[in-house]
């Protein structure tokens, strides 16, 4: 297939299952907002792990049923959408509900719904409810239908382990089989229009919400049984599709696999430092990520001109991790940076422009969420001795500390998992652990693989566990 | 306040990785600057091993840069003829060696003949010294023993059936499977392998990302019999499965058999040490090292049968039958040209080659 069919495929298929994924989410959504506050924390932990857990090892698990890859293009190409379908949804989920509430409430659409007209032109009266649609009622999950064609649209490492169609696919073998970098940025003309269009808006929802918001509507009607059961019954389903498979499959050869591991002193090692060359790039990156989404959108909301720098910052990212690594080794074989080509920077800075976008996005909703007059109160209730300030310690580190650092880690653990600007951009002597695990993938070797995946993924959990005392201690 | 705090960090964190950067760059960092430069497409788990047992044993540190296996040795192929004005690897260890005569002709690398040169059997290495051939290994057919005899007359009869569908081949467009091919476009001629290829597509052939994908289909009984190489067929064996093999012939009764390769870089900053490792991955030493490794691969050079592990004296025997693969360089960039064309920018409007129904060859 020539490269324009490839995309124009991808993005019918990023359209229809983010068509079939938005109503999941809405549901999910209601499910969330109408369920006691006491179970939300459960119910977002949920929906959240398996995103969490990296399609790296998913892709894998899928890529061993053998059958599936001969059973032809249909059959794999269905497959590949139900599980990019389920690992989407609750992407929609989260954005929809955390989403910046709107400018207008249920009560001002519908004032404005009556106070239409009917002597105006039909088209004119649409137009008017149109627009008032998008600012109002509809903008939450517009919001989240843009996120959603986000993920499925640049989706790589699945499309790549069950060899689908996928124009990033197409991509990567290309440039592989020698394409011109020339040649492979002006292919991504087309996507990266198709990304910026779907996720132009979002920045300058983000910079815009805190000035005019109408606030969520608190009065939601209880989910039906069917409703809650059809919520139940996704969460079961996801769950076993996209965690429990791969963990089993991947895990039954863990301890054989921990003892070759071990007995080979070099592997061992090799995966040490790989762990450690990816935790400590996702570290660096995830922090100065979010700190530069932090401080552009704070540019925005003060200068509104500083708008175009966030979507200009965000679109690059928005191009994908291949190209991002093309144009970063472009730059940095380029005379006058040449002496900083075979060091961790070009690598570092890859990470950060990827991660930019994303980043953008989680600061946005975080400071939508944030309530300036709770913090206020208790700062000044941080300003007495005694209990007082110990009480006001623990709101914080709920209101703000944690949240905060649930954003930055969610931002290094999508730089730890990260392939391809880790396997085009690292110096020689750096290879980042998923980059070890993809070629022991593709190898084949599943005890010493389950050792190296089951290392890799506890490793950074490990890490979080050991430094939380601290950084609870240093978030308030 | 909030910020001003945020610039400050921003700013203080690039300014301590440009500078972390520039340190590396001024030798401050001077294992890094005086490493051997390694770009190595052979299975990091055999290859680590023994460059780390060179790094150890003469104190030359090493920098290692493997290839993931979805790109192949293509992958960096590419990022060295990318790097050829301003090279940062020294040594290049390539799975294969077609890549190397593409290099070649690129002036991509320097000739060096050594110790390890003399003892490679000529038609394993370049006669200037280009690139040299070590540890080989066998395209072969892989066949599940459970649902068909592992004789050639049984695989023959399966790539004669009417449908192709229980038979798997890794996409040619990269690795060995593009060496496989390369040589029947050499045999056949280039518009023979594409009737056969595309004949052998409309029957159902399974075309599959690699050829531990085509090992895994056969051992797991998915596919009867599929092409592979030696050393992906014994993780199938080792792992227990019903698996045999059996060498791919060509024409003429010739097997496949695909060798290491390593060569110098042209403008190599430090060549003594380069030459030094290329020595020690053409020795006897290493050879036998890579034979009795899980891929038991085939030494090329001179040594004692008796030191060799049953199956690699098998594989052996059966080397000597090798096509001359250095004759296959404009066969090799065909084959790329074609199946770059066929896979990535394939247009069915296009498409000018009939696919012949009958009379097409078995490989």
């Amino acid at each position: 297939m020539t490269f324009t069919a490839v995309w124009l495929w991808t993005l019918l298929r990023s359209l229809v299952l983010m068509t079939i994924a938005l109503p999941g989410s809405g549901l999910l959504v209601r499910w969330l907002r109408t369920s006691p506050p006491r179970w939300r924390g459960w119910q977002l932990a949920l929906l959240m792990l398996p995103i969490l857990f990296p399609l790296l090892l998913t892709g894998y698990a899928y890529s061993q049923m053998t059958r599936l890859l001969i059973t032809g293009w249909w059959p794999r190409e269905l497959w590949f959408d139900l599980l990019l379908l389920l690992r989407v949804i609750p992407i929609g989920t989260l954005l929809w509900y955390y989403s910046p509430p709107s400018p207008l409430s249920r009560e001002a659409w519908h004032a404005r719904v009556l106070a239409l007209r009917s002597d105006e032109p039909v088209w004119r009266r649409l137009g008017v409810l149109c627009w008032y649609w998008v600012q109002g009622p509809a903008r939450a999950g517009l919001f989240a239908a843009s996120g959603l064609f986000l993920v499925l649209f640049s989706e790589f490492e699945l499309a790549s382990l069950l060899a689908t169609t996928s124009w990033t696919v197409w991509l990567f073998d290309a440039q592989a089989g020698g394409l011109p970098l020339s040649e492979s940025l002006k292919c991504c003309v087309g996507p990266a229009c198709c990304t910026w269009l779907a996720c132009g808006t979002l920045p300058w929802m983000f910079a815009t919400q805190p000035l005019r918001s109408a606030g969520h509507s608190a009065n939601q009607a209880r989910l039906s049984m069917a409703g809650r059961a059809g919520c139940w019954s996704y969460l079961a389903v996801t769950w076993g599709l996209l965690v429990i498979y791969p963990s089993v499959l991947i895990g039954r050869e863990a301890l054989p696999g921990v003892g070759a591991l071990f007995s080979n002193g070099v592997q061992a090692r090799g995966l040490a430092q790989g762990i450690l060359i990816a935790a400590g790039s996702a570290l660096i990156s995830g922090v100065a990520a979010d700190l530069l989404a932090g401080l552009l959108l704070s540019c925005a909301r003060q200068r509104p001109n500083w708008l175009r720098v966030v979507i200009l910052a965000s679109g690059v990212g928005l191009c994908g991790s291949l190209i991002i690594s093309l144009v970063v080794v472009a730059c940095f074989q380029s005379s006058w940076l040449r002496p900083l080509y075979d060091t961790p920077l070009p690598l570092l800075l890859g990470l950060v422009v990827w991660l930019l976008p994303r980043a953008i996005l989680l600061q946005g909703m975080l400071q939508s969420i944030r309530s300036p007059i709770a913090e206020h109160a208790a700062r000044l209730l941080l300003t007495n001795a005694g209990p007082r300030s110990t009480a006001a310690r623990n709101i914080l580190w709920h209101i703000q500390g944690r949240p905060a650092i649930a954003v930055r880690l969610l931002l290094c653990h999508w730089a730890y998992w990260e392939l391809t600007l880790p396997d085009v951009l690292a110096p020689a002597g750096l290879v980042a652990a998923p980059v070890r695990l993809y070629i022991d993938m593709h190898f084949g070797r599943n005890a010493m693989l389950t050792a190296k995946a089951g290392l890799t993924l506890a490793a950074p959990l490990l890490l979080v566990a050991v430094c939380w005392p601290w950084l609870k201690k240093s978030a308030t | 306040m909030r910020l001003s705090k945020s610039v400050v960090v921003i700013v203080l964190g690039t300014l301590l990785l440009v500078v972390a950067a520039w340190l590396s760059q001024r030798s401050i960092w001077t294992k890094s600057s005086q490493a051997l430069v390694v770009y190595c497409a052979h299975d990091a788990e055999y290859s680590e091993p023994i460059l780390k047992e060179f790094e150890r044993r003469t104190g030359i540190p090493m920098l290692i840069r493997f290839d993931t296996e979805a790109t192949k040795s293509l992958g960096l192929i590419n990022l060295l003829i990318h790097e050829k004005s301003q090279p940062r690897c020294d040594v290049f260890w390539n799975n294969e060696l077609l890549g190397m005569l593409d290099l070649q002709a690129q002036e991509v690398l320097q000739p060096y003949r050594g110790s390890g040169y003399e003892r490679i059997p000529d038609r394993y290495k370049d006669p200037e010294g280009y690139w040299t051939g070590f540890a080989a290994r066998l395209r072969v057919d892989i066949v599940n023993t459970s649902k068909v005899k592992a004789d050639p007359e049984a695989v023959e009869e399966l790539w004669k059936a009417d449908k192709l569908n229980s038979l798997a081949i890794a996409k040619p467009l990269y690795g060995t499977t593009l060496v496989h091919y390369a040589v029947l476009s050499q045999q056949w001629g280039l518009p023979r392998l594409k009737a056969w290829h595309r004949e052998t597509r409309d029957r159902g052939l399974n075309e599959v990302n690699g050829n531990a994908t085509v090992k895994n289909l056969v051992a797991q009984g998915a596919c009867s019999a599929g092409w592979t190489d030696t050393d992906d067929f014994f993780v199938a064996k080792d792992a227990g499965l019903p698996v045999a093999m059996l060498p791919v012939r060509v024409n003429q009764n010739q097997t496949i058999c695909i060798p290491n390769c390593v060569a110098l870089i042209q403008g190599s900053q430090h060549t003594p040490e380069a030459q030094q490792l290329i020595d020690f991955l053409l020795s006897a030493e290493t050879e036998l090292k890579l034979a009795k490794s899980s891929a038991r691969q085939v030494p090329l050079g001179k040594m004692d049968p008796v030191t060799l592990p049953t199956e690699v004296r098998e594989l052996a025997a059966w080397a000597q039958d090798g096509v001359d693969l250095r004759l296959l360089y404009a066969a090799r960039q065909g084959c790329v040209a074609w199946l770059t064309e066929e896979y990535l920018r394939y247009s069915p409007a296009a498409t000018v080659t009939p696919p012949a129904t009958t009379g097409a060859p078995s490989p």
